[in-house]
């Protein structure tokens, strides 16, 4: 094993890798947040009192948890520029090649994925919020939308975070499926790298050392979050 | 905090960023700029430095052309299973370095060749086989997934056992794991193994495979079908750079003999 | 959309199907095994092997499953000394290298998720139970394991369908699942989305058969109403 194959040097590919950490955390990042909210969208419609956007609810978050995530993605990198010139020319005319870049195609792909199991963290979020508070809040002339805004959802955030922190986890280690869109991130750097160097094992365990600080990092931090978001709240009896 | 979320999903939002259309509704026309996919994973012809750059021979023809034909010519890294679907739903304008074949030509168009290879296995050097359907019965044939050797080892070595790797330096770890018997892929390309440390004890193996019906007439570009426009200026490309010289060069670079065939 | 196709595939696609339920019921059943032995670690008096069992589930819960079944496969296969192993028979083999990637992943979650279910028992049933005289290890029997095990069932379940999905990873090491199969198909007729959607409607329903499995398990092991 060859460990100079790390270095930031020329012949080292140890830039590579950290840009690729760059780009496996601006995606994460990008995802969850686009996660958050589809989700906050489809556990809005899954409590919703009309039938039909429950069923959307459903249909959602059904689907996309059970297929494999690699096949949610190569649909959405081979489809979603397809499906843009499809409602182009049907709305504008318009008939040429739009393209997609490959990190939106992620955000979109990834989103969707932690969006489905988003819905449910925020759902059980919603509905630990105690009804008095609304009816409360109701009493005082809030409107519906401003209860929702300004009472439901910020307190259900509170509830939702030790649940979002687990799908913040699982988006982050999703994007190593990018990958097979090309995307340069981590697993893709590492693959390019073991492929040409072939020192298999020495990137794949840098990779997997890269996962492990970016797991580790952002689990600390969203166990920071959570003490912040329960201030004034610890002296409750659990 | 509602000012924070209300920001979050700001941010989410404008993270979807698709970009600008590009026009090409006449196909006779040259677009404005060439997008060219390429795999990025099969040196000597096109492979990724540690800097992440794509490199090879492949680059170094295109870019030629390119800059001889006053095009504005960029890289797309694409896997090589969904390099013809790719093209198809129009990540990138070209393919380079694709075997011309019949069963392609269903879907895409291709440009003259610009370089030429007969496929062949490579093995160890201690080890033969008799390299006919029946000879091969039991051995562990790896190649390339969606790269036309595949076709031909489905169609051929029935009695085999085959495996499709994503890029062909999987196969050769493959190889030198032991878990498979042979690779099975071009000759030229197969030298760039043979020749490097790793390559020590293994050879080329067998005849030339070279069935026009399977491995086609040579390695091209490939093009949407009816886009004229491009196709014509790589093949102008192509012959100049024949004609004065400058092919030899960049051929030179590579390897000690024309990779460009009869 | 070409149908024709996608209809034309159904049976090549369906012949997959053995190998991804084998691949997630052989994963699943070697998970289950291994993360009864990292609980009993991890709930051991001897710090360093409850140390242990902590830096394991780390590593496996914080890392792609991608890389783990790259490393295994492509990584360990690097070296003289493993192909000389005795292990190099398992590890020489794709299936073997994934169903191993697979079981070593689930079982960091499952031993978990046991822990959860053991955590939730309340203590007031167990001081019950011994205060009846029972001996530990039958409290351990027929009321913390039972208990336990209802309590941890649905997030079982979801392992369990998250497992399914998983397996279309064994397709990067060449295994010729359902996804492998698809990607086979794609690389002769390039008809992507109609593949991948039939490939993806195939996981749903194999998906939806083990919830209302794991749904069944749930309703028998609750005890009827008061």
């Amino acid at each position: 094993m060859n460990l100079s194959l790390l270095s930031f040097g020329p012949e080292g590919w140890g830039g590579v890798l950290l840009t690729g950490a760059v780009m496996t955390l601006a995606v994460s990042v990008s995802a969850f947040l686009l996660g958050i909210v589809l989700g906050t969208a489809a556990a809005l419609a899954k409590l919703s009192r009309h039938r039909f956007l429950r069923g959307v609810g459903i249909t959602y978050t059904t689907v996309v948890r059970g297929i494999p995530e690699l096949l949610v993605i190569y649909l959405f990198f081979f489809g979603t520029s397809s499906l843009i010139m499809a409602i182009v020319k049907a709305v504008f005319g318009y008939a040429g090649y739009i393209e997609v870049d490959a990190f939106a195609v992620a955000v979109l792909a990834l989103g969707l994925i932690s969006g489905a199991y988003s819905t449910e963290v925020i759902r059980g979020g919603i509905a630990s919020v105690s009804k008095g508070q609304m009816e409360a809040a109701a009493a005082l002339g809030l409107r519906r939308w401003m209860i929702w805004l300004r009472i439901l959802l910020p307190q259900a955030m509170r509830y939702a975070l030790p649940g979002l922190a687990n799908v913040w986890q699982l988006t982050l280690k999703d994007t190593a499926l990018i990958s097979v869109t090309g995307l340069a991130e981590i697993m893709r750097t590492a693959f390019v790298a073991a492929g040409a160097t072939r020192e298999p094992f020495l990137f794949y365990a840098a990779a997997a050392l890269l996962y492990l600080l970016l797991t580790w990092g952002s689990s600390r931090f969203f166990g920071k979050a959570e003490t912040v978001a329960n201030r004034g709240f610890a002296a409750r009896a659990k | 905090m509602i000012n924070r979320f209300a920001t979050w999903m700001m941010l989410a939002a404008t993270a979807m960023t698709v970009s600008s259309p590009m026009a090409l509704a006449d196909t006779a026309k040259v677009p404005e700029q060439v997008r060219i996919g390429i795999e990025g994973a099969y040196p000597p012809f096109n492979y990724r430095d540690a800097a992440g750059n794509v490199i090879g021979f492949d680059v170094d023809v295109m870019n030629a052309i390119c800059a001889r034909k006053k095009l504005n010519c960029t890289f797309v890294l694409q896997d090589w299973d969904g390099i013809i679907p790719g093209l198809l739903v129009g990540k990138y304008d070209v393919i380079i370095g694709i075997g011309i074949t019949e069963e392609r030509k269903k879907k895409v168009d291709f440009t003259d060749k610009y370089w030429a290879t007969a496929s062949r296995f490579v093995g160890r050097a201690d080890k033969n086989w008799d390299y006919t359907a029946e000879g091969l019965k039991g051995a562990v044939i790896g190649f390339q997934s969606g790269a036309y050797q595949e076709t031909y080892a489905k169609d051929k070595f029935t009695q085999s056992e085959l495996k499709g790797y994503q890029t062909l330096e999987q196969a050769y770890l493959d190889l030198a794991a032991g878990r498979i018997d042979l690779v099975f892929a071009a000759a030229i390309a197969e030298l760039n193994f043979l020749n490097s440390p790793d390559g020590k004890g293994y050879e080329h193996k067998g005849p030339d495979f070279d069935d026009p019906a399977y491995f086609g007439v040579g390695v091209g570009m490939a093009i949407r079908q009816g886009e004229t426009g491009v196709r014509d200026v790589i093949n102008e490309g192509i012959r100049e750079i024949r004609a004065d010289g400058e092919y030899k060069m960049i051929n030179d670079k590579y390897f000690p003999f024309d990779v460009y065939g009869k | 959309m070409n149908f024709e196709l996608m209809w034309e595939s159904v049976p090549a696609l369906l012949g997959g199907v053995p190998l991804t339920l084998q691949l997630a019921l052989l994963s699943v059943a070697l998970g289950f095994v291994l993360a009864l032995f990292i609980l009993a670690a991890r709930l051991s008096r001897f710090a360093w092997l409850a140390a242990l069992a902590k830096a394991y589930v780390f590593v496996f819960r914080g890392t792609p499953l991608l890389v783990q079944i790259f490393f295994i496969y492509y990584g360990l296969s690097q070296f003289d000394d493993v192909r000389a192993s005795i292990l190099w028979p398992l590890l020489r083999d794709p299936f073997w290298c994934s169903t191993l990637a697979l079981a070593l992943n689930t079982a960091a979650y499952a031993s978990e998720i046991m822990r959860g279910g053991l955590l939730a028992v309340p203590p007031g049933a167990i001081e019950a139970a011994k205060a009846l005289g029972l001996s530990r290890l039958k409290v351990l029997w027929t009321v913390t394991m039972p208990i336990a095990a209802r309590q941890a069932i649905p997030a079982y379940g979801n392992e369990l369908i998250l497992m399914v999905k998983a397996t279309s990873l064994a397709s990067t090491v060449t295994l010729l699942e359902v996804t492998g199969i698809a990607k086979q198909i794609i690389s002769r007729s390039y008809a992507v989305f109609e593949i991948f959607i039939l490939a993806g409607a195939i996981y749903l329903l194999l998906n939806l058969a083990a919830t209302m499995l794991v749904a069944l398990a749930e309703r028998r092991m609750t005890l009827p109403a008061r």
